[in-house]
């Protein structure tokens, strides 16, 4: 093909004017936002306050302390945020709306989750993706953990709402639902896993699989087979993790890990190879496939660049994050957000 | 050149206008998706207004937003599942005529690293020590992925379209 074609081609695609209309809109309107920034350190002051003190049992069952650190830390903002305190309790736990402010197109909500009948949660404590914000329009919104309470075992989080179309946030009723938690969560790093890579096949099984992702600056799916796996003895020393499978397939070092019961957990590592000297060596790619039994379980596949002598001066490691606990149940409130 | 760091509306819609279309083509090949284009470049767009970068020319600026855009790219397709086919009625709306949509389908089988440098080295005609700085590889990568994607796109070219 001539190279006029290909420059040709491309260069007829243009950008539609309504698209180019839009980026344009919406970047006018974030600019105009802009000034919303200077009271972002003010709430990064005062979550890092809520963090410190909330080591103190000052959260308990009740909120005024909460209000009392807010006029401490920021009073005008205290100021804006409006009392709610309205709960839900569900297997031993109650979730509970404490405040919420509107503050031109985006509002802030401060909840917590306490175990009233143990220590499901904690200072890890996590809602991921299974909490749900239901308003009368298109929001986007995330989720932070804003302290923590040992002795009362509970966390505070802050819940941050944007309007989607930039338009002020109407004061309107919502609902907060959670259906589960994660929390107990653990991060293991620098792990060894005794795995002889001087011994490695270089003629390993392979199969086709169906991906269900990747990553990687050499990662290509067309050509990627994964690992039959081949280890009889599980190597991994963390529990949850298995290695599987090692393989030289064209001139690159496979490893295959298994993550049990992925879709119960949040639990994932990452692997990478360790010289005698200290340096790391990262996979260029790795990919990722749920085992065929239905299990829930998953497969990471990891692709390092290297030759058979170099390998042998390295050792397998990984980083491994686990979260160790989930707790399920049905929480959900109903406020009404007023600006 | 030192843009500030709060634009005025006729200043974003210049730089949309200036540099939209250059961003959406790199886009487009790379994501296979209007609507992850449109994001991609919106996101390049507003990483430039955000951090209102120093720059010393046009082409300098321009080399940037190239780079922004291409990193922007790799992580959306990183996080992809399944890399999207582009509808061929999609191709054609964003202009170009059925002959250069079977070039633009045989260019967005060829995989993403090599994609990148061919349309760096062909259609922004960058010298291979630009394309090195702005994908973060050495010029003797770049030599290699050009010569290897440009074998890729004339064998799937010619099997699927001759």
């Amino acid at each position: 093909m001539e190279d006029i074609r290909l420059k040709q081609a491309v260069q007829a695609i243009e950008m539609p004017r309504a698209m180019e209309e839009r980026i344009t809109e919406r970047l006018c309107r974030a600019a105009r936002r802009r000034p919303a920034r200077w009271t972002r350190p003010a709430v990064a002051v005062l979550a890092a306050a809520l963090s410190l003190t909330l080591a103190m049992p000052v959260l308990a069952a009740h909120v005024e302390p909460v209000y009392d650190l807010m006029y401490l830390v920021a009073p005008a903002m205290a100021q804006s945020f409006q009392p709610v305190r309205q709960s839900d309790q569900d297997n031993g736990v109650r979730m509970e709306v404490v405040s919420a402010r509107i503050q031109g197109d985006s509002a802030q909500i401060y909840l917590t989750l306490q175990d009233l009948e143990g220590d499901r949660v904690d200072a890890t404590t996590d809602l991921y993706d299974s909490y749900t914000v239901r308003t009368p329009y298109d929001t986007a919104g995330h989720c932070e953990q804003a302290g923590y309470d040992a002795e009362t075992s509970t966390a505070l989080f802050l819940v941050t709402l944007t309007h989607l179309e930039g338009q002020a946030m109407p004061g309107d009723k919502i609902t907060f639902s959670l259906r589960e938690f994660l929390s107990q969560k653990e991060e293991r790093t620098g792990i060894s896993i005794p795995a002889d890579l001087s011994a490695v096949s270089t003629a390993p099984a392979t199969q086709a699989v169906d991906l269900r992702g990747g990553s990687g600056e050499a990662f290509d799916e067309s050509s990627f087979r994964a690992l039959i796996p081949n280890l009889p003895e599980n190597a991994c020393p963390v529990e949850g993790f298995q290695l599987t499978s090692l393989g030289w397939v064209e001139g690159k070092l496979h490893v295959q890990l298994l993550v049990d019961d992925l879709l119960d957990n949040d639990n994932h590592a990452q692997l990478y190879l360790t010289g005698s000297d200290g340096t790391v060596l990262e996979p260029e790619a790795s990919y990722s496939f749920w085992a065929e039994n239905g299990s829930g379980d998953s497969y990471e596949e990891y692709v390092f660049s290297l030759s058979p002598e170099e390998a042998e001066n390295y050792r397998l490691t990984g980083d491994f994050f686990l979260s160790g606990n989930r707790t399920q149940g049905n929480w959900k409130v109903t406020f009404p957000l007023e600006g | 050149m030192e843009p500030s760091s709060v634009r005025p509306a006729d200043e974003i819609e210049s730089i949309v206008h200036t540099y939209g279309t250059t961003l959406f083509r790199l886009c487009l090949v790379m994501l296979g998706s209007e609507s992850d284009a449109e994001d991609a470049v919106q996101d390049t767009i507003l990483t430039y207004l955000q951090k209102a970068p120093r720059f010393t020319d046009t082409g300098h600026e321009k080399a940037w937003l190239i780079t922004v855009a291409a990193n922007r790219c790799r992580d959306m397709r990183r996080r992809w599942a399944r890399h999207p086919q582009l509808p061929l009625e999609t191709l054609e709306r964003c202009g170009p005529d059925r002959e250069d949509c079977g070039v633009l389908e045989a260019l967005m089988q060829v995989p993403p690293r090599f994609r990148v440098v061919l349309i760096l080295y062909y259609v922004e005609e960058y010298p291979m020590e630009e394309i090195a700085r702005i994908i973060g590889r050495s010029v003797s990568a770049v030599k290699m992925r050009l010569q290897k994607g440009r074998r890729l796109l004339e064998e799937i070219y010619r099997k699927e379209y001759l």
